[in-house]
């Protein structure tokens, strides 16, 4: 178990060095660099260019730049932004907890509503009860996540004028508040994730409902509520389980268009205004958060899974 | 050089292994462990052996599907690994008919589309005549050509996999467990139609079962596998006579016979145990952990495959033993239903 | 014996009273199961009936697609949809048990009959230890008194080594011959009178399916229970079987006792089945066989469904035949075999003529 742990780490770290290059290398090779952004197109001397160059260390070849980016990235120090002038640590700092709080709350949500619907689903498979739950999910899935987004926001806004927040206030500032100003980007984000789960339960619990083992456990007389909610759902849970962690990482840069529609100072939001102002010290460490999000969510599937399933122990 | 003198088909000395992972370590599995076997022109040779014999293996390396670790396999004297032209071409003059029809023809092709692979040069016209009247011979309309494999019934599907194997004329046909998917009727269908292909084509099968009164009822001759090894070799005539080895006794004792008298006062042996896992063998006769007859040297040293009068190979260091086996039945180890580990 | 002392007293009480004795463990009646809505769709089982004495074994025997498994899930209420009983009675212990309640059949299942299914491989849950399953089996009807013990004696009686230990360990721990074990002694935990196997062997190498075969009559005759065996294999009829009955879509085309079926087959279906068993003893030689394939069971069948491949077919053979009896506990659907009329000389001729 301890070598298994070991081996999956070291595999993460080559996965997130990896990436971090690549993303590097990205930011750093696309036309149109820093320099140009801070000093501007017109007017400007070769002398002003190379000035600025040497001033953010860009006359340097890559690989050295990579290494030092990276020497730092690990102290937690991404450098400071050349647009905002603020420290990029310190951005996503803030950032974090937000989208962090929003695709949990989201994850929560969706997996409360969307595995015992899915379960039900797939009881009643193909009868009245399984084509009224995916009715609905599906309706609600099949919507676009910046219409219903929109929606909400007019219909909340014109009738319950009290119930939402539409702005952004943190947990800091004033704990109710900030619960109501989650609320509307929760429900715009929840219903297409619960709809997923909802599709992804029901497809593992049926196939797992085909199984012979679960007619055996019938023919020895066990009863169908337990052969239904124990048996089968057990043995369906490690791939359920493994979605919902990648629906997690899914989620934490996925978040872009709802923190758009509701000025939510998340991550996504973050990354599409770095991009907008061609902050590329900012980009290069946000994405390095979502691949980081990512290996760790992937990781942790993984040690999970042993757990789950007596066959990969 | 290769002559036709020499036999279609000699396996020298083959092993194959596999690179496994068993509970996070990585082992090494020897499917085929050794294998020595010939086959002559016309002749059918019938391997038979239970689940993780090798018997699998071995055919995928006759038709080069696999390369051997170690060892040679040879058609008319030349290796079907030599370098450049010469081996892919002893490669492709080898057929193989699967356990699967469904699972080994491409359902989005035709039929007829199918059967016509092997054969080299697709000219239109003359590639149709030939798939219709390959499909005849193995007793389907030739009207099929034009269908997909799922609307063909099972045994349907297998006789055009058989079409498909001789289509191009190969001197030798590899059955890998080709009748174990199909019903009673039906496999005694299939292999009466091997046995008259045979007669009309002169080709060489290699017939790999379980089953063995099968392998019995088509094979010249027949190879006993167990763990990976050759335990036996024999004509079948000579093997239904007496059998040397005492698995293959065993085995002879544990396939069923289709009448009930017989089937109440032959006696039964009873092998311990399951087969040993070939990741770990056991040392000496490889059998001896299940043999009825195993004294302590069979633990120790392995018996190697020796001539027993004409014609009859076998690895035990008792064969005159073996056919005591069945009179010890009743005693306690014939008994031995209780098994002993599991794998 | 160990044995003997796993059987409960009540059930030996039952076993001593006459009046039950004659009552056989299964009456089938008349048996319909169709898959796809009424009046459409596929017969799986068409008015199938036998019964099952107690202590005996009886072979049903047929190739893939005779029914004989959707037979099996029909005794125990188990089609899946859209396979569904569409009438005759299944009197099991003397009670009809189609129109009882679904936790009444709940009941049953496991105490009055076990199952045991042809795949060892998938027939067990991968992700609960053995023993937890065949607590499962146990809670099912309430007996969770001693339930260790019974779990341990179960899977001695089934020759397990170690049983404590193995009670602990997962499926994929084992092997085949060893899952197969398993499944035989879930299907015997709560003491059930009848045994219905469906296949039980198939799926394992013969010098295994020699050691389950004498384990499932051994275990049978020592508890005294009934085992319905069903296979496409007549060398495992002939080891194991007092009767057999023969299914040919989806009906039962042939039942006598066992030496009666493999001596003197009185249905061409049957006879040509029989032939088409390879025999070691005569190496090369081409075996008399059934010509075709079985009917297509989603379109409508006239006459005998056995005459597009009969040799012994003529115009009576376009009038469906019933099941009657012909002789001593030997009954035949077929009109030839009905008046009493030999199935050979010109016969045998045309049966292997229509050897392939």
């Amino acid at each position: 178990m301890a070598r298994l742990i070991l081996k999956r780490l070291m595999g993460a770290v080559f996965v997130l060095l990896a990436v971090s290059a690549l993303v590097f290398a990205m930011g750093s090779l696309i036309p149109g660099d820093l320099t140009s952004v801070i000093v501007g197109q017109e007017g400007a001397t070769d002398e002003q260019f190379a000035e600025v160059r040497r001033r953010l260390g860009l006359d340097r070849p890559l690989p050295v730049r990579y290494v030092s980016w990276l020497g730092n990235a690990l102290t937690g120090d991404f450098g400071t932004s050349p647009i905002t002038g603020r420290a990029i640590a310190s951005d996503l700092a803030q950032q974090i907890p937000v989208s962090l709080e929003l695709a949990t709350l989201t994850l929560v949500f969706s997996t409360i509503l969307g595995l015992p619907a899915g379960i039900l689903a797939a009881v009643h498979a193909n009868r009245r009860l399984d084509f009224i739950v995916r009715g609905i999910l599906l309706f609600t899935f099949s919507v676009p996540i910046f219409v219903i987004g929109i929606l909400l926001l007019l219909v909340g806004s014109r009738y319950f004028p009290g119930m939402f927040q539409v702005s952004y206030v943190p947990w800091s500032e004033d704990p109710m508040l900030h619960i109501r100003s989650m609320i509307m980007p929760l429900l715009t984000i929840a219903f297409p994730i619960t709809a997923m789960t909802m599709q992804m339960v029901r497809g593992a619990m049926l196939e797992v409902l085909h199984e012979p083992f679960i007619t055996t456990a019938r023919a020895g007389g066990v009863r169908e509520r337990r052969v239904e909610y124990l048996h089968a759902l057990r043995s369906a849970l490690p791939p359920i389980v493994t979605f919902i962690g990648f629906q997690f990482g899914i989620l934490l840069g996925g978040l872009i268009v709802v923190e758009q529609i509701f000025s939510l100072p998340g991550l996504g939001r973050g990354m599409l205004d770095a991009i907008n102002t061609r902050d590329y010290p900012m980009v290069t460490a946000t994405a390095l958060v979502f691949a980081f999000a990512f290996v760790a969510i992937n990781v942790i599937v993984d040690l999970l899974y042993p757990l789950l399933d007596p066959r990969q122990r | 050089m290769p002559s036709e003198n020499r036999p279609l088909l000699e396996v020298e000395g083959v092993r194959k292994e596999f690179q496994v992972e068993s509970r996070g370590e990585k082992a090494r599995l020897r499917a085929v462990d050794g294998v020595s076997l010939h086959l002559a022109h016309g002749e059918t040779l019938g391997i038979v052996g239970e689940s993780g014999c090798g018997k699998s293996t071995l055919a995928r390396m006759v038709v080069g599907l696999e390369r051997p670790t170690d060892g040679r396999i040879l058609t008319e004297g030349g290796d079907i690994w030599a370098p450049g032209k010469a081996g892919r071409t002893r490669r492709a003059s080898f057929q193989m008919v699967f356990q699967n029809p469904s699972g080994s023809m491409n359902p989005r092709r035709s039929v007829g589309a199918s059967v016509a692979e092997p054969l080299r040069a697709r000219d239109g016209s003359k590639t149709r005549q030939a798939v219709a009247a390959m499909l005849e011979r193995v007793g389907l309309n030739p009207d099929f050509a034009a269908r997909r494999p799922h609307q063909l019934s099972g045994g349907q599907q297998q006789r055009a996999s058989i079409a498909r194997a001789l289509i191009s004329n190969p001197s030798l046909v590899v059955h890998d467990e080709s009748i174990a998917s199909l019903d009673i009727s039906l496999q005694a269908q299939i292999l009466n139609l091997l046995l008259d292909l045979q007669q009309e084509m002169g080709t060489s099968y290699l017939f790999i079962s379980h089953d063995l009164a099968a392998v019995q009822m088509i094979s010249h001759r027949i190879v006993v596998m167990y763990l990976g090894e050759v335990v036996e070799a024999t004509t079948v005539e000579e093997f239904s006579r007496q059998p040397l080895h005492p698995y293959s006794v065993s085995l002879r004792s544990a396939t069923l016979v289709a009448d009930p008298k017989r089937e109440r006062n032959r006696p039964h042996v009873l092998l311990k145990g399951d087969v040993p896992s070939p990741l770990d063998p056991p040392s000496g006769c490889r059998f001896h952990t299940r043999c009825p007859l195993a004294v302590d040297i069979c633990a120790r040293e392995k018996p190697q495959l020796r001539k027993i009068g004409n014609a009859h190979m076998v690895a035990c260091h008792f064969p005159e033993r073996t056919p005591t086996i069945t009179e010890a039945v009743p005693g306690p180890r014939g008994t031995g239903a209780n098994a002993t580990e599991t794998a | 014996m160990r044995r003997a002392a796993a059987i409960r007293p009540e059930t030996l009480a039952c076993d001593g009273t006459d009046q039950l004795s004659d009552i056989p463990v299964l009456r089938v009646e008349d048996l319909v199961t169709r898959f796809g809505p009424p009046g459409k769709g596929l017969i799986a089982v068409d008015h199938v009936s036998f019964s099952v004495r107690r202590g005996e074994t009886l072979g049903l025997v047929g190739e893939s697609g005779s029914g004989k498994s959707a037979t099996a899930m029909s005794l125990l209420r188990l089609v899946g949809r859209p396979g569904h009983i569409e009438g005759g009675r299944v009197v099991l212990n003397g009670v009809d048990i189609l129109p009882l309640s679904q936790d009444d059949i709940r009941k049953r299942r496991g105490t009055e009959y076990g199952m045991v299914f042809q795949n060892p491989m998938t027939a067990l849950n991968p992700v609960f230890s053995i023993g937890w399953q065949m607590g499962e089996a146990l809670k099912a009807h309430g007996r969770s008194h001693g339930r260790e013990k019974i779990i341990e004696n179960a899977l001695r009686d089934v020759g397990m080594p170690d049983p404590h230990r193995q009670a602990r360990s997962f499926p994929h721990q084992m092997s085949g011959g060893m899952r197969q074990r398993v499944v035989i002694a879930m299907g015997l935990i709560n003491e059930p009178q009848l045994l219905i196997a469906d296949e039980p062997t198939t799926a394992l190498d013969v010098t295994i399916q020699a050691q389950v075969l004498e384990l499932m009559k051994n275990l049978t005759r020592d508890k005294g229970a009934a085992l319905l065996l069903i296979t496409h294999n007549m060398g495992v009829i002939a080891r194991m079987c007092d009767r057999v009955a023969v299914m040919y879509a989806g009906e039962i085309v042939e039942e006598a006792p066992v030496d009666e079926i493999f001596e003197n087959a009185r249905h061409p279906y049957t006879r040509g089945l029989l032939r088409s068993v390879p025999d070691g003893a005569r190496p090369r030689e081409k075996m008399p066989t059934l010509p075709g394939e079985p009917p297509d069971m989603s379109q409508p069948q006239t006459g005998c469904r056995f005459r597009p491949r009969c040799a012994f077919a003529d115009e009576r053979c376009a009038t469906h035949p019933d099941l009657l009896e012909i002789g001593n506990g030997h009954k035949s659907r077929c009109w030839p075999a009905q008046a009493g009329e030999a199935f050979d000389t010109a016969g045998n001729r045309s049966e292997t003529a229509n050897a392939v």
